[in-house]
């Protein structure tokens, strides 16, 4: 095994309370709704929990050097997430908490979904389904030259629909690749409206045992499940997938069972309430 | 652009040397130098000639089943990590399965893949499933890339070196199986974004790249008997392609034909014809290749003929446009014998 030292430094935000730290990112997400006038808040608001235990807890990343060798390896499949990866790498120091005005707006480095050239991003994850693949390599030069960084591929469950996701499904247990986690928000909702009234994805659970996965299920929208997940991963010769269901638009009522969920516009009465819903602290 | 009469070998009438396992024995030993080499294959290790490297680095080849769309994602994620990957398939499937994949993963995340497309346009025999006559155009049409066309041994030889060197994604189109050999290695080094000057001539340029080039030669040795005389110029780099080279062999020429083992839309010819037309050059102009159609499954000789790429055709072809015949390509009769049979095209390219 490998010898290394990780020199990716604890982070800032150890001793916070990462409940806090959940409240934070989802405002860091209205408010970046708030300056585009729009955005992808629904996806925020349901990844909120899982990003922050990973950025804030698990991850090891460096906020100083975004290419340093050693850091696990977080690799956005669906891009249109970056909302919340950029309010956590706000939090981190990570980028300009000011460049969050800029979310999404004309040139700035902040795009509405992220890619290699978002500062940060380690893939662009604007065509769906591509992001195992991706974390497959990773992990099998992990493998090959006795690394110890892992890979995790956060992926939305409307991919599984791609292709792809399944050749490298196959291809991950294939290698035996404990390295690498995935983590599917199971929020049941894409551009159309609900999943399993376009083309149903279940069972997920089964289908990932099949192809030879570890498999945990969990509410992605509590953070000690999710924590629980991220610390119990088997080191057996498999790869693991998290299935984490999650609500879109979790926490703010007029969010919740809105079939247009996909991208939303964020007028300031909506800010204004959704603010007052999530319970400031 | 390169002159390099001395290099050539074969003189268009001789008998063409071939050469096997070609690649097989070059990426071999591009792994033996460099151990951040990794080969990324679809079910067709062997197929693509590397089993060799396979057998010798058995933890660095990875055989990652029917599914290319999933290869150029890992491909993508091992360059990343800070392998070098050869990804190999035939160039139709590396590009229209997974050109997607390809655009995202590869070239806009400038990831230092090589792409191995076989089986290039005529040199297929799988029918037009199985048949590249798009990829040069898909592969050119994509920022970052870089696409080169291979048309003998010593070429291919020297092209993996080139591109593992050359930063940033490669696509490098090539036969499988015997190769032509054209080039003296002691007096030819292929180098990226160059083109070489391999005939002198005074009348008609002809300007090729990859298997077409031997065709080229033997076609000018016909056009010598007619008192045409030609000058070739052959570019394994259609992109980035020597604009200098063209221009130059333009003003030496009197008209202009591009041969493309490839449809005629978005290939070479193309590509020449968009250096022609940007810089103002105005000379008789005409694109030689396959004449946006489809093949069928049959072999080299026969494909030739259907798509009147035989030397033979090709001279009648260039003659016909240098008497003024528009659409002169149309003109060959292409209905070719049915070639007896070869004991089946996937044992073929082995002999």
């Amino acid at each position: 095994m490998s010898t290394e030292k990780t020199s990716t430094t604890k982070n800032s935000l150890e001793s916070v309370p990462l409940e806090d730290l959940v409240i934070a990112l989802k405002k860091s997400v209205f408010e970046m709704g708030r300056a585009a006038g729009g955005g992808y808040i629904g996806q925020g608001l349901c990844s909120a929990e899982m990003i922050a235990a990973l950025f804030f807890r698990k991850l090891r990343l460096d906020p100083e050097n975004f290419n340093n060798p050693v850091r696990d390896r977080f690799l956005l499949s669906t891009g249109h997430y970056a909302i919340s990866i950029y309010a956590a790498m706000a939090q981190l120091g990570m980028i300009d908490k000011q460049l969050l005005d800029y979310y999404s707006a004309d040139g700035s480095p902040l795009e509405m979904i992220g890619s290699e050239t978002t500062p940060g991003l380690e893939i662009g994850g604007g065509s769906l389904g591509q992001g195992l693949s991706r974390g497959i390599g990773h992990a099998l030069s992990a493998k090959l030259r006795n690394h110890s960084w892992k890979t995790y591929v956060y992926m939305s469950d409307g991919e599984m629909q791609e292709g792809q996701v399944w050749e490298a499904a196959m291809v991950a247990s294939h290698h035996g690749l404990d390295n690498l986690i995935l983590i599917i928000d199971n929020n049941g909702m894409q551009v159309e409206g609900k999943i399993n009234q376009i083309t149903s994805i279940d069972p997920i659970v089964d289908k990932w045992k099949i192809f030879g996965w570890n498999v945990k299920e969990i509410n992605g929208n509590n953070l000690s499940e999710v924590m629980n997940a991220l610390e119990t991963i088997p080191e057996n010769n498999k790869p693991t997938v998290i299935i984490s269901n999650t609500i879109m638009g979790n926490g703010i009522s007029f969010l919740h069972d809105r079939e247009d969920a996909h991208y939303v516009k964020w007028s300031e009465e909506n800010h204004v309430k959704a603010i007052s819903e999530l319970g400031g602290r | 652009m390169k002159k390099v009469f001395d290099a050539v070998v074969y003189n268009g009438g001789s008998e063409i040397i071939e050469k096997k396992k070609v690649y097989t024995e070059a990426i071999k030993s591009l792994g033996e130098k460099y151990h951040d080499v990794v080969c990324l294959t679809a079910d067709m290790t062997y197929l693509l000639e590397v089993d060799a490297f396979r057998d010798k680095f058995p933890e660095r080849a990875f055989d990652l089943g029917v599914a290319e769309q999933n290869m150029i994602g890992v491909a993508s994620g091992m360059a990343q990590a800070g392998e070098v990957p050869f990804a190999h398939t035939f160039g139709c499937f590396i590009t229209r399965r997974a050109m997607d994949q390809i655009v995202n993963a590869i070239a806009y995340a400038k990831k230092n893949v090589k792409m191995v497309g076989m089986m290039p346009g005529i040199a297929s025999d799988g029918g037009p499933s199985h048949m590249a006559i798009d990829d040069i155009s898909m592969m050119r049409s994509t920022p970052n890339m870089t696409v080169i066309d291979l048309g003998d041994s010593t070429e291919t030889e020297q092209a993996v070196e080139a591109a593992y060197l050359h930063e940033g994604p490669v696509y490098l189109r090539m036969r499988r199986g015997k190769q032509h050999y054209l080039f003296d290695s002691s007096k030819y080094q292929l180098e990226i974004g160059e083109s070489y000057w391999i005939q002198e001539g005074s009348d008609l340029c002809i300007v090729s790249s990859g298997i077409m080039t031997s065709r080229a030669l033997e076609a000018a040795s016909l056009l010598e008997k007619q008192g045409i005389s030609t000058n070739i110029l052959h570019v394994p780099s259609i992109k980035p392609i020597d604009s200098e080279g063209i221009m130059e062999m333009a003003s030496r020429s009197k008209a202009l034909i591009t041969l493309d083992n490839h449809n005629v839309i978005g290939g070479l010819g193309s590509a020449v014809g968009e250096v022609l037309l940007e810089n103002q050059i105005s000379l008789p102009f005409y694109k030689i290749g396959i004449q946006d159609k489809f093949g069928k499954a049959a072999n080299e000789p026969y494909l030739a003929q259907l798509f009147g790429l035989e030397p033979s055709q090709i001279a009648q072809t260039a003659i016909a446009f240098l008497e003024g015949k528009s659409n002169p390509q149309a003109e060959i009769v292409m209905e070719p014998q049915i070639v007896t049979q070869g004991g089946g095209w996937e044992e073929a390219w082995k002999n």
